[in-house]
């Protein structure tokens, strides 16, 4: 039996010796441990040490539970203790097999292991010790309060070097594991390195749980940012606002982002130029949401606030304006942006502004949504920046007028019109560039620039430039003149170029500018005799200039104001607006005694005008004055305190004014016949007093009787409510004998062409003025006379 | 950011609320405040709300609100959060002592082999 045992013995031995030579020829160490310790024992230590350590190492790598199942169970038999060649080797063996024995609730082998790795884990993870005999005892499970009590291990270095705590989670950990490491690691480890973790995280898990994920994060990153706003800690602070719009990203979270906004007053944000990217990003997410919207608008004007000088703030606050209003259109945040950059200008006219100010102007006009802002903001705001706004295109400028106008109060349409007026007046096309010196002009082109300028001169041109003129008329015309005589003549020419309204000759308006004056002028006309002045020169409106200028004087003009509009009508010879004008200031004469005396006032001061509405008006104002006399003053309309005053400063009797002031007020009112539309240079050549002409003394002198008649009444009270008006009444009739003597001559030779008066009224004068006589009048104001 | 320091008085916490975005609360803090400072009993204190009261309108408003100081206890659930976190950060703890409790030991414990082979030969 025994024999029968030995044999059996020495066969079992020849069999496992034959299984571990081929398991050594094929590497599988596994094998041979699994033949045990005899067996291992039998074979080179350091042959089977280094095939054990591989496989150790890659089963660990690998987390290859079975391979380290086998290894517990070989452990027991202390096979696995032999095929270690050192203490090193032997801990690390151990402290593999220590997981899977736990897990495999193979406690006896776990406490085997552990009391063998008591004495390396006391010296590098003594916190473990009581973990490791917690989790022995307690089967395999660490119980909390274990778990709870383990202090941090100072022996592991950096905090950098640690596996944030979404390191702990997997790729398909759930949401709720990230929001407790979230949690955690907010406290644990610094925020920066936080938010890098959690972003990593994020990246790492499918695009469809990120959602849910971000979500479940964001109520810790949101404390920690309150607690790092409360504390004022800046480094924290904007780390949690970079975390919070990556997870905004991710899942859209208002209430988040406007507590960062709120945070963002602890960050300096001009001494720490790192946290801009932070505030920027948030401030970009903010507006895109509309709860938010608002909110960071305001934000935004806060951290580059009107009035600063700080340049690099203002050019990155531009930088953010463009993309949130490449994001979402906002007339607030653009007219914010764009005051910070008009007050960054500094008056300097040639500073253009950045092209997305521009573009986003335009693209706001158009919609419209520029206009109605401004309607809501307050007045003092508004004018502020329509008055800036003249800087940008004037075509967007006109169009938001055009939008605006019906929008503000009629207390802002002075302006308004002012404003657009200016903008109408540059031109509508690019224009072509004037050439300067240098460059080639054709003999043409001078010949045609020299000849407008002649057209402007009142005398006669100087002989070296018709010299000048004839050289050139004598070349072939498409020559090219040379830059010398080019230059020469630039100063001479170019103030005669057509340019905008008011130039020598006028520019016509382009079809942007007409449409506009179409839809819009007759409303902005009552504000601005500017524009009234520049549409008047369109051809086409010109023909229509009635209703322009009823609009203008319906709009409230004064007697100054209608009176500067009948000169320019009486200057340019627009001869049916002329009889209207007259017709006018005839109806406004009409309306009181007080406006009578006013208008007459004016028309006889200052400049020639036309005699014979002056001689009207002032008749009529005689008469107004002498009914008064007979009639109360109810009944007659005439303002007694005007009247009173009149009388007051009417000359005593005897003290009349001599003929020479007659002469010089009817030389006033008199204009030279055929003369061409006033300049300020033919005005100044054309002050020759009426009375110096031969032709204006003869009537004078054919009359001698009616002269003197007029002369015994003229300190009636009636003529000296005209005596009151300095300059004015005795143009035409008040210091009588002289001027009535004058008048035709001034008649005949003044407007009347020009306004195209009939002939017959020219030369019929005191028929056609419809007052009295000087007899009528001396009549009627005898019983006057003390 | 200077401008947006806090250097005058918070007119939330001059009108006792919390910041806001409510005109309404507002109004209703202000009329709430105003018999404690009647203007001729106490000008000052008048005066005071009735500063704080007009930061408080309009655009002002939402300005007010962005400079106010934000409070830990303000948030919602504020409380439930900070009793999960402090949880959270146990078993964190708690992880982390044991993570780098192994990652430690482990890298103590890291298989080189060609030291072994080194060592086995001085022997």
């Amino acid at each position: 039996m025994a024999k029968h045992e030995d044999r059996k013995k020495k066969k079992q031995a020849q069999r496992d010796a034959e299984l571990c030579a081929r398991a050594l020829r094929r590497g599988q160490v596994l094998e041979v441990i699994a033949l045990g310790p005899d067996v291992v024992a039998s074979v080179d230590r350091l042959v089977i040490a280094k095939m054990f350590a591989q496989e150790l190492a890659t089963a660990r790598r690998q987390a290859d539970s079975a391979t380290l199942g086998r290894l517990v169970g070989a452990w027991e038999t202390g096979a696995v203790e032999l095929a270690l060649l050192g203490e090193d080797e032997a801990t690390a063996c151990r402290w593999a097999l220590l997981g899977p024995s736990l897990h495999g609730k193979r406690l006896d082998v776990a406490a085997q292991l552990a009391a063998a790795l008591r004495p390396a884990l006391s010296i590098h993870a003594p916190a473990l010790v009581p973990w490791i005999d917690s989790a022995i005892a307690n089967d395999g499970h660490v119980p909390a309060t274990a778990t709870a009590g383990l202090p941090r291990l100072p022996d592991v270095g950096e905090p950098q070097s640690l596996p944030a705590p979404a390191w702990l989670l997997g790729s398909d950990a759930t949401a709720a594991e990230l929001g407790d490491a979230v949690l955690a690691g907010s406290v644990l480890l610094p925020p920066r390195l936080f938010g890098e973790h959690i972003a990593s995280h994020l990246s790492r898990i499918a695009v469809a749980s990120r959602a849910a994920h971000a979500a479940a994060a964001m109520p810790a990153v949101t404390l920690r940012l309150r607690e790092a706003a409360a504390a004022r800690e800046a480094e924290a602070t904007a780390a949690c606002i970079g975390i919070v719009v990556a997870l905004h990203g991710h899942h859209a979270d208002p209430d988040a982002l406007a507590l960062a906004l709120r945070s963002i007053h602890v960050l300096d944000l001009q001494a720490s130029k790192g946290h801009r990217g932070s505030v920027e990003a948030l401030i970009e997410a903010a507006w895109s949401e509309p709860q938010t919207h608002a909110l960071a608008g305001v934000a935004f004007e806060s951290l580059h606030p009107r009035g600063s000088n700080d340049g690099t703030q203002r050019c990155w606050a531009e930088r953010l304006a463009d993309r949130m209003l490449q994001r979402v259109p906002s007339p607030a945040i653009w007219a914010h942006a764009f005051s910070c950059w008009s007050e960054s200008k500094d008056g300097s006219l040639c500073y253009e502004p950045p092209e997305f100010l521009e573009s986003a102007y335009v693209a706001m006009v158009h919609s419209g949504a520029l206009a109605a802002w401004l309607a809501d903001t307050d007045d003092r705001r508004r004018g502020e920046l329509v008055h800036e706004l003249v800087a940008l295109p004037w075509q967007a400028f006109v169009a938001l007028v055009e939008q605006l106008w019906d929008r503000v109060g009629p207390l802002e349409h002075g302006w308004l019109a002012e404003m657009v007026t200016e903008c109408l007046q540059l031109p509508e096309a690019p224009s072509t560039p004037t050439p300067r010196s240098g460059r080639p002009i054709t003999v043409a082109a001078l010949l045609e620039r020299i000849s407008r300028f002649l057209a402007t001169l009142d005398e006669a041109p100087p002989e070296q430039l018709l010299m000048v003129v004839a050289s050139l008329a004598a070349m072939p015309p498409g020559n090219h003149v040379p830059a010398q005589l080019v230059a020469a003549f630039e100063p001479l020419l170019e103030a005669n170029e057509p340019r905008a309204y008011g130039g020598a000759h006028g520019k016509r308006f382009g079809p942007a500018q007409r449409g506009f004056i179409d839809r819009v002028g007759l409303r902005i006309v009552p504000y601005s005799p500017d524009l009234l002045h520049m549409v008047l020169h369109e051809p086409d409106v010109l023909r229509d200039g009635v209703r322009w200028v009823d609009a203008y004087l319906a709009g409230g003009a004064t007697n100054d104001e209608m009176i500067a509009v009948a000169d320019m009508i009486w200057d340019h010879g627009w001869r049916h607006l002329a009889t209207h004008i007259e017709a006018q200031i005839d109806l406004r004469a009409g309306r009181s005694t007080e406006d009578l005396a006013a208008l007459v006032r004016k028309l006889g001061t200052g400049r020639g005008r036309p005699a014979a509405l002056v001689a009207r008006l002032s008749a009529r104002l005689l008469d107004a004055a002498a009914v008064a006399e007979h009639k109360p003053w109810r009944d007659a309309s005439i303002d007694p305190v005007a009247l009173a005053i009149a009388r007051r400063r009417a000359p005593k009797p005897g003290r009349a004014r001599s003929s020479g002031t007659a002469s010089r007020g009817g030389g006033e009112g008199t204009r030279a016949a055929g003369s061409k539309p006033t300049t300020a240079k033919t005005r100044r050549a054309t002050k020759t007093p009426a009375a110096a002409k031969p032709a204006a003394a003869k009537p004078a002198a054919a009359k001698p009787a009616a002269a003197k008649r007029v002369r015994a009444k003229v300190t009636t009270p009636a003529v000296a409510i005209a005596a009151a008006t300095p300059a004015s009444l005795p143009t035409a009739c008040v210091d009588e004998p002289t001027a009535r003597v004058d008048e035709p001559t001034a008649r005949v030779d003044e407007p009347a062409a020009r306004i195209d008066e009939p002939a017959a009224r020219i030369d019929e004068p005191a028929a056609r003025i419809d007052r009295p006589t000087a007899s009528q009048l001396a009549l009627r104001l005898a019983p006057e006379t003390p | 950011m200077t401008s947006m320091t806090t250097s005058v008085e918070n007119p939330f916490t001059v009108l006792g609320i919390a910041a806001t975005l409510d005109p309404a609360e507002v109004k209703r803090a202000y009329f709430a405040a105003l018999p404690r400072h009647p203007p001729h009993a106490d000008p000052q204190g008048f005066r005071r709300i009735r500063d704080a009261y007009e930061a408080l309108q309009g655009e002002g408003l939402r300005a007010a609100h962005l400079r106010a100081p934000l409070s830990v206890s303000a948030g919602t659930g504020t409380a439930d959060l900070l009793a999960a976190r402090a949880a959270a950060v146990a078993r964190s703890q708690a992880r982390g002592a044991t993570t780098a409790g192994v990652a430690a030991f482990e890298r103590l414990l890291s298989l080189d082999w060609s030291a072994v082979i080194a060592r086995h030969c001085a022997t």
